[in-house]
């Protein structure tokens, strides 16, 4: 889901030299992908509230004007830089509407894993992969994705934020540490305990249903 | 020496590291090669496949929340809210006067009706409402059962018409009276050879169709239509609904389909995979059904059964039914591996083996490829980590016996004829050594159930041995004649850790007895050494896995 590196890399040399389109270029490339975090962040009642074009315009215009202070120190890779603005930008938007409900903003991590409803999930993977499922193994599917919704939930919050970050914004290991301020194996070995515990969820059968809104 | 005790810890590393691995061959738009870093690491192999099976849980339903273009169809799909009719009721349909209801699967239900202007009794199969949203769907339908239609094979149902009435799909095929294979095992298993009987004309007619460039999809006992005659129709060839757009799944229940006879690659929804060997897998699992009387795995729940079906290996059949006839577990377990290259490359030649075996001929599945079962006989067991704790100590241990063994051929070579330097030497020396192994042990960490079993076979036979001493002395038996015992005693110890450990300790084992074996015909043809001999035998049964295990512990790099 993230632009390739070794260009961001070239644009941001450009951009250091003062180049106008490849700051324009390097934002613009990211779009995409901000605004799959920003949404993977947003849950339904702050999307009736807020656009996230909004927001992703937001991260746009203040990773823009500290681009500079980024350039002079770049500590961390470019898009774990826009990834932290634009999580800034969704902890605000909560503070803002001060949604009611469980979401509050003290889960200023709130991830939204949204429920298909009726609709099984699995229909629409199997669209996006073009994939074969049998009957059976759609409807199989569709209790597996269930499940598997209940259980993220019942996760403790940095068990769900390291596999949120690790599967959902797929970041790799390395770039989870950093985000995180871990060491390598600290960090592999967070990613997996909550596999594990992820693993006993789903085993879970009181797991199942659907607990979910 | 001095092993720190963290080897959880360090099994925890090798384990993230290899999850990180495939994750990134996933992203990378590799397959992930998981069966063969599970056979790189062995004893992480299960919780392997574990955790990978949750990692591409996450990473599926991830790519579905994140997308929002999925979002936005989903939605909409939500708020249109698909009407899903159910099928005509009983009564007239087209030109069709319905009789009976025969059945309910996944995609439809199975009329027992008369064509009016034929004036034939038929099968006819309404596809539900709904099922099919769109034309290309409904295109795609027609082809298939088109080309169902096409197939003329005694052992399959042929299919008469395939068309639309008030939008509603149907297709028709030969009424066949009788049973279903689903309705005779519910009885029970089946013998062995009416089994493979049964089941290998379903396998020709498998071929034929895959010759004919069908895939069944769906294969399972309620599929196999059995005539008054008894002999086996296969049915909804090649109409295994596929799912793509938006097709919607909203019924619960009576449309659910089975996954207990899918293959893995079927069951976890894998892009492009299927192919005969699919079919190949389904028909080893009705197999499997028919000699014991369930099918390979079974949960809780269907989800349960995906999970299984993905991860774990079916009980051997004769486990489960004891009078299942072991060449036909062999088959039906080819047919059923997880990897589609180790099965029966053509359902063709799954036919070959059980007509072979009807014919009492030497059948495939024993030679090739199905080493892989008897390689399982060689597999590690979940204990056998523990020997990473000792593979150190066991390279010591091998020297210590080779010294021993070594020094009293020595003292033989010396002429010392009375028992007291030997047993000073096996009791007093071996015993020491022992204790010291024991006290090393112990301090590298707590010492577990399984390893505490192990130092008590081990104890055994270091007694015994202290009493051969004992028995010759009042057998009146010169000193150390009774030595090709240790050979015994040293191969029983490994026999029994063969089977809780690794059943690689088969081979020390055997190669033990053999050498009990060979000692007492040195002793009696004169030649000396036999103990020496021994020394060599038992230090190399320790050595080797030790080694093995010592470099596995990961300690050998620090």
């Amino acid at each position: 889901m993230w632009p390739d590196a070794s260009q961001t890399i070239e644009l941001l040399r450009r951009a250091g030299e003062g180049d106008a389109s490849a700051v324009n270029g390097l934002l613009e490339r990211h779009r995409a992908a901000l605004r799959r975090i920003v949404m993977l962040r947003l849950d339904r009642g702050l999307q009736r509230r807020v656009d996230a074009s909004d927001i992703v315009q937001d991260v746009m215009i203040e990773a823009n004007r500290r681009l500079d202070d980024y350039l002079a120190a770049p500590n961390v890779p470019f898009h774990l830089w826009l990834r932290q603005i634009a999580r800034d930008r969704v902890i605000d938007a909560y503070r803002r509407h001060k949604v009611a409900g469980r979401r509050s903003i003290d889960r200023e991590q709130a991830l939204v894993v949204r429920s298909a409803g009726s609709q099984s999930a699995l229909d629409l993977a199997a669209q996006l992969a073009g994939r074969e499922l049998t009957p059976a193994a759609a409807a199989v599917w569709h209790e597996l994705e269930d499940r598997f919704r209940a259980a993220l939930e019942q996760l403790d919050e940095p068990d769900r934020e390291i596999i949120v970050m690790r599967h959902f914004e797929q970041l790799s290991n390395s770039e989870a540490a950093q985000t995180l301020g871990l060491s390598e194996p600290a960090a592999g070995m967070r990613y997996l305990r909550a596999m594990r515990r992820l693993r006993e969820m789903l085993d879970e059968p009181s797991a199942s249903g659907r607990s979910v809104p | 020496m001095n092993r720190q005790p963290d080897p959880p810890a360090d099994r925890d590393s090798r384990l993230a590291g290899l999850l990180a691995e495939l994750t990134e061959q996933l992203r990378q738009g590799q397959e992930p090669r998981v069966e063969e870093l599970a056979a790189r690491e062995p004893e992480l192999a299960a919780e392997l496949r574990e955790l990978w099976a949750a990692a591409l849980l996450a990473e599926r339903f991830a790519a579905i929340a994140s997308d929002e273009h999925l979002q936005a169809t989903w939605n909409a799909a939500l708020e249109s809210g698909m009407p899903t009719t159910g099928p005509a009721l009983p009564g007239h349909f087209g030109d069709f006067e319905i009789l009976e209801e025969l059945g309910r699967g996944g995609m439809g239900v199975v009329y027992r009706a008369r064509q009016v202007s034929l004036d034939r009794e038929v099968a006819l199969k309404v596809v539900l409402r709904g099922t099919w949203a769109s034309a290309a769907d409904l295109a795609r339908f027609r082809a298939e059962a088109g080309s169902a239609a096409r197939l003329s094979h005694p052992n399959i149902v042929p299919v008469y018409e395939v068309g639309q009435i008030d939008e509603q799909p149907y297709f028709t095929m030969k009424l066949v009276a009788g049973t279903t294979l689903a309705e005779r095992l519910s009885a029970g298993p089946l013998p062995g050879r009416e089994a493979a009987a049964l089941l290998a004309p379903v396998c020709r007619a498998i071929q034929y169709a895959h010759e004919q460039g069908l895939l069944h999809r769906d294969l399972k006992p309620s599929n196999v239509l059995l005539d008054a005659d008894g002999r086996p129709h296969v049915s909804d060839f090649g109409l295994a609904r596929r799912i793509e757009s938006d097709e919607r799944w909203t019924q619960t229940g009576a449309i659910l389909g089975t996954p207990l006879y899918m293959s893995p690659e079927q069951a976890a929804g894998s892009r492009g995979q299927l192919g005969p060997t699919s079919d190949v897998y389904s028909l080893g699992a009705i197999l499997y059904h028919m000699l014991t009387g369930r099918p390979p795995l079974q949960g809780p729940t269907a989800l349960d059964t995906v999970l299984l079906v993905l991860e774990q290996d079916p009980p051997p059949p004769r486990l489960v039914n004891p009078l299942a006839d072991a060449d036909l577990e062999m088959i039906a377990l080819r047919s059923l591996q997880k990897l589609p290259a180790l099965r029966y490359a053509t359902a063709g030649a799954l036919a070959d083996d059980l007509e072979a075996w009807l014919a009492d001929e030497p059948i495939a599945a024993r030679s090739g490829k199905f080493g892989q079962v008897f390689a399982r006989l060689f597999r590690e067991t979940h204990h056998a980590v523990v020997l990473e704790n000792w593979g150190l100590l066991w390279m010591w241990h091998s020297l210590a016996l080779l010294v021993i063994c070594l020094v009293t051929n020595a003292f033989q070579y010396r002429g010392i004829r009375s028992p007291g330097p030997y047993v000073m030497l096996w009791t007093v020396g071996l015993g020491t050594w022992a204790a010291i192994f024991w006290a090393l042990r112990r301090r590298a960490g707590p010492v577990t159930f399984v390893e505490r079993q192990i130092a008590h076979v081990w104890a055994s036979s270091m007694i015994g041995i202290a009493l051969l001493f004992v028995l010759e002395m009042l057998m009146g038996l010169p000193v150390l004649t009774l030595s090709p015992l240790l050979g015994l005693t040293s191969g029983m110890v490994f026999l029994v850790k063969a089977g809780i450990l690794t059943g690689e300790f088969y081979v020390q084992s055997a190669a033990l007895f053999a050498t009990a074996i060979v000692m007492a015909w040195m002793d009696r043809a004169g030649i000396p050494g036999s103990i020496s001999l021994f020394g060599l035998v038992s230090a190399a049964c320790f050595f080797f896995p030790g080694l093995k295990y010592w470099k596995q512990s990961g300690n050998a790099e620090r």
